[in-house]
């Protein structure tokens, strides 16, 4: 197995500001809101001193790919996301343990141009990996 | 392939009222957490992969059949 750290989880929310302040009460701070245009979303991260990384993600309009989720489930977890040494070759490990990919190795502007995947197991949910 | 497809359609939404006209609009089942697992399926019972492209097109069983179809044609 390919080396791999995690790095944030992914909250999906209508607003963002709304769901930062109640994050704020557990002692989370509120980083900037970027738009991100491949993947058609607001994305804001909230940092703690001692707890994980939280990445907000809301809907910019009716085509984002967290609109059907949240209208099933409201403000909910949608992703974990890990960090590998070097993306491509953790993809083709990932296949053959059946994961699926569902978003291409492109460059999130919201992590440092970093580029990052989305992956999907059937008994593990979505996964975001992001090279280092 | 009709009826396999199907088999995998109704295993993957949990509900027997899939036909060859159903699609994502006339399903109230085919969320898109469904929809990922129903392409899981799909790779596993036809031995083949899709592209991201690909399985954001596979939104009906008649969608879902063209590219299989394509697929086995290549």
């Amino acid at each position: 197995m390919n080396h791999i750290e995690f790095h944030h989880f992914g909250i999906a929310c209508q607003n963002i500001d709304k769901t930062a302040e109640a994050y704020s009460a557990l002692g989370y701070s509120k980083g900037e809101t970027i738009f991100d245009p491949l993947q058609n979303i607001n994305i804001c991260f909230l940092t703690h001193t001692e707890m994980p990384l939280v990445e907000l993600l809301s809907p910019v309009d009716d085509k984002s790919p967290i609109v059907q989720i949240l209208e099933k489930n409201g403000v909910t977890p949608y992703h974990t996301c890990y960090v590998v040494d070097d993306l491509d070759s953790t993809i083709r490990t990932f296949k053959r343990l059946r994961y699926i990919i569902v978003s291409k190795p492109k460059e999130a502007c919201a992590i440092g141009h970093r580029r990052v995947a989305f992956l999907y197991h059937a008994d593990m949910g979505l996964i975001e990996l992001v090279e280092k | 392939m009709d009826e396999k497809i199907i088999e995998l359609m109704k295993s993957a939404f949990n509900t027997d009222d899939i036909t060859t006209m159903t699609s994502q609009s006339n399903c109230e089942k085919w969320d898109s957490l469904h929809h990922l697992n129903l392409i899981v399926e799909l790779e596993d019972a036809f031995d083949m992969e899709f592209e991201p492209e690909e399985i954001a097109e596979m939104k009906s069983f008649s969608t879902i059949k063209q590219q299989i179809t394509a697929k086995q044609g290549k």
